[in-house]
């Protein structure tokens, strides 16, 4: 074999990765560039994007997401960091293996399935929550968890952090058990306690797999379209005064339900640019300090 | 001949159909069976990926052999599109036991009817289950009521109407809801059960629905009757239509049309094979010489003539308009509901909102 074939063979193995890619990622993508500056019928326009900036209703939906996203991370992520802990204790044991499985299992679980399983939790008829509630006295009058917008998107939330806080915790734990424990014993000697150790040392060293945890609940947030979707069980699927109108649902909404396909083009670049904003907002708060 | 036959739910099929228009026509099969809630998503120039079938409807004089009106929901700036399965007649099934245990007139007229649910909230018992209108309501149900009074909210020319009886139709189903007289249900789930406990005094129905009741409630079998639908107006038929899929042909097919269409009589006209699927799936059908022979008692309903009673009311089948806009339209009531439930805005108000989103949508065409 000469030098020149020795030099292509690598090639040749990486290249179905790229040519799969180059075809059912980079033309897509590319092809969404030209579809969004279009017309319908197919004249150059930038009018969509004019369209996107201007819609309200766009922007409602970005401002879900947005809370959601911060709910994710303040709400979500630290319920998972707790059962991380708890799982890395010395007090787990051998259990901690068997706890871990179970934490993941909702995880594995269809979001159909989540969906129907969370509307008899919080529906206003027998909801299991509006049962218990009312049974304990804490309120006189059901609570519309799937109507009130107020509630739309703690009830969104709820499903989150049922639904993610077991995966989560998986990464925070792999986090956790990365960590030499001589650290935490070094402290200990020189008088740290609990708190300042977690707060010194472990969630210091956390920062790596937070980065990534975080990044994931970012456009996990942005992406949210199942568990609406099911939820909310209507054709339209928004939520009373849009609460639960969600970036993808309205871009779904926007290409196939009212077909305006150049519109939707622009509307998913716009917000891949937004995505782009705040994960590089959210990798430099982040990086490793000096 | 091989057929292959694909099943996907409504809203994939419908989906995959803009894909394959996206694309020029790619892997399209010869025909699609559309459900008519989806077919407004395909009257555009851009959209429309169906065959026109004008040339072999006028040739076999298909408009004297099928209910026209039925014809129409497939039709789009002056062609047919599709051929329709069944009639879908909307009757109201009641509870007779009921009406007579507790000295109710069986309601001829919408007044009659929200008396009607006032008596039976006295003692428990709701008038019928409706989707809560604070999450939107079941906009179909509202609107299959409008129908027989010639106030559908797309009109003739496929314009939005909204007239003062959607508007009291609206206010109606909140206030009976909130009165208790409706139960309202946020997950269709939770609705059989109110059945089973003989709560519910009335269920509207299409022909596709009627064995619903059979199927999630059996042993109530015998104290269903159906019976007209209570006239919204003075003038109202007391029929509605809700409902409906038609045999389409696509644009893209290879296969000879003539062949094609032939398929279509036979599996949608010819009279034996409309009656085989009222038989299998109690469809009715809208071509009128099969319909005398659809006419077998129905066990769960005492052994009703159902298929007499919808053939008695035939001509009184309302026509049921399509437009584009349905789905903006439906967003926006949706996204409103809470708020007119609340009574935050008004039913004018919501009627400008509405007005405003699909005049918006239609300028943006």
């Amino acid at each position: 074999m000469n030098k020149r074939k020795k030099k292509l063979i690598p090639y040749l193995f990486i290249s179905p990765f790229f040519i799969l890619y180059a075809i059912f990622g980079l033309y897509p993508a590319l092809a969404g560039v030209l579809t969004s500056f279009q017309t319908k019928t197919g004249s150059f326009t930038a009018e969509n994007y004019q369209v996107v900036f201007t819609d309200d209703r766009f922007w409602k939906a970005i401002s879900n997401a947005f809370t959601y996203m911060l709910g994710s991370i303040f709400i979500i992520l630290p319920v998972a960091l707790l059962a991380a802990l708890m799982l890395n204790s010395k007090f787990m044991g051998k259990k901690s293996g068997f706890v871990s499985t179970v934490f993941f299992v909702p995880n594995v679980t269809s979001v159909i399935v989540v969906g129907i399983v969370f509307k008899l939790i919080l529906r206003t008829n027998n909801g299991m929550i509006n049962t218990a509630l009312q049974a304990i006295g804490l309120t006189d009058r059901p609570i519309k968890f799937l109507s009130d917008p107020m509630w739309a998107i703690p009830s969104i939330l709820l499903i989150g952090c049922w639904r993610y806080f077991g995966i989560n915790s998986l990464y925070f734990l792999s986090g956790l058990q990365a960590i030499p424990s001589e650290l935490g014993e070094a402290a200990r000697i020189d008088g740290a306690g609990r708190w300042k150790e977690f707060w010194y040392i472990t969630l210091p060293l956390l920062k790596p797999i937070m980065t990534y945890i975080v990044f994931v609940a970012i456009t996990g947030s942005f992406a949210m379209f199942g568990e609406v979707l099911t939820l909310v069980q209507n054709g339209s699927a928004v939520g009373s005064r849009d609460s639960m109108l969600f970036p993808i649902i309205y871009l779904y909404n926007t290409m196939f339900k009212n077909n305006q396909i150049n519109c939707a083009a622009a509307m998913g670049y716009v917000l891949a640019v937004i995505l782009v904003v705040i994960t590089t907002v959210q990798r430099y708060l982040f990086r490793e300090k000096e | 001949m091989d057929f292959t036959i694909e099943v996907m739910e409504i809203n994939a099929l419908s989906d995959r159909l803009s894909v394959i228009n996206a694309s020029g026509g790619d892997g399209a099969p010869d025909f699609v069976d559309m459900e008519q809630g989806q077919f407004p998503r395909f009257m555009s120039e851009e959209q429309m990926c169906f065959y026109p079938l004008d040339e072999f409807i006028e040739r076999d004089s298909v408009a004297e052999k099928m209910v026209l009106n039925r014809l129409d929901l497939y039709s789009y700036d002056g062609h047919y599109y599709g051929l329709e399965h069944a009639l879908c007649p909307v009757t109201m099934a009641y509870r007779e036991d009921l009406f007579e245990e507790y000295g109710v007139k069986v309601p001829e007229t919408w007044e009659e009817y929200m008396a009607a649910a006032e008596q039976f909230a006295e003692h428990g018992i709701y008038m019928a289950v409706a989707k809560d209108m604070a999450m939107g309501g079941d906009l179909d149900e509202l609107v299959l009521m409008l129908r027989p009074a010639g106030c559908d909210i797309v009109d003739a020319n496929g314009d939005l109407n909204i007239t003062d009886e959607f508007k009291t139709l609206v206010m109606d189903f909140i206030e009976m809801q909130q009165n208790g007289q409706l139960y309202a249900y946020e997950t269709q789930e939770e609705a059989w059960p109110v059945y089973a406990d003989d709560k519910v005094a009335t269920y509207f129905t299409a022909d596709w629905a009627a064995g619903w009741l059979r199927d999630n409630v059996p042993e109530q079998s015998g104290k269903w009757t159906m019976t007209a639908l209570p006239k919204l107006t003075a003038d109202s038929g007391t029929v509605s239509v809700r409902g409906g899929t038609g045999l389409c042909m696509t644009k893209y097919t290879d296969k000879d049309k003539e062949s094609l269409w032939d398929f279509m009589t036979f599996a949608m006209l010819n009279k034996e094979n409309c009656i085989t699927k009222y038989e299998m799936i109690a469809l009715y059908p809208p071509v009128y010489e099969a319909m005398a022979e659809c006419s077998s008692p129905v066990e769960y309903y005492g052994g009703q003539n159902l298929g007499a009673l919808y053939e008695e009311l035939t001509d009184e089948i309302p026509i049921q308009y399509q437009a584009d806009w349905k789905s903006i339209f439906n967003e926006t009531f949706t996204s409103n509901a809470y708020d007119l439930t609340e009574g935050n805005i008004t039913i004018d108000e919501m009627a400008e909102i509405l007005t405003e989103a699909v005049t918006e949508y239609n300028e943006s065409k």
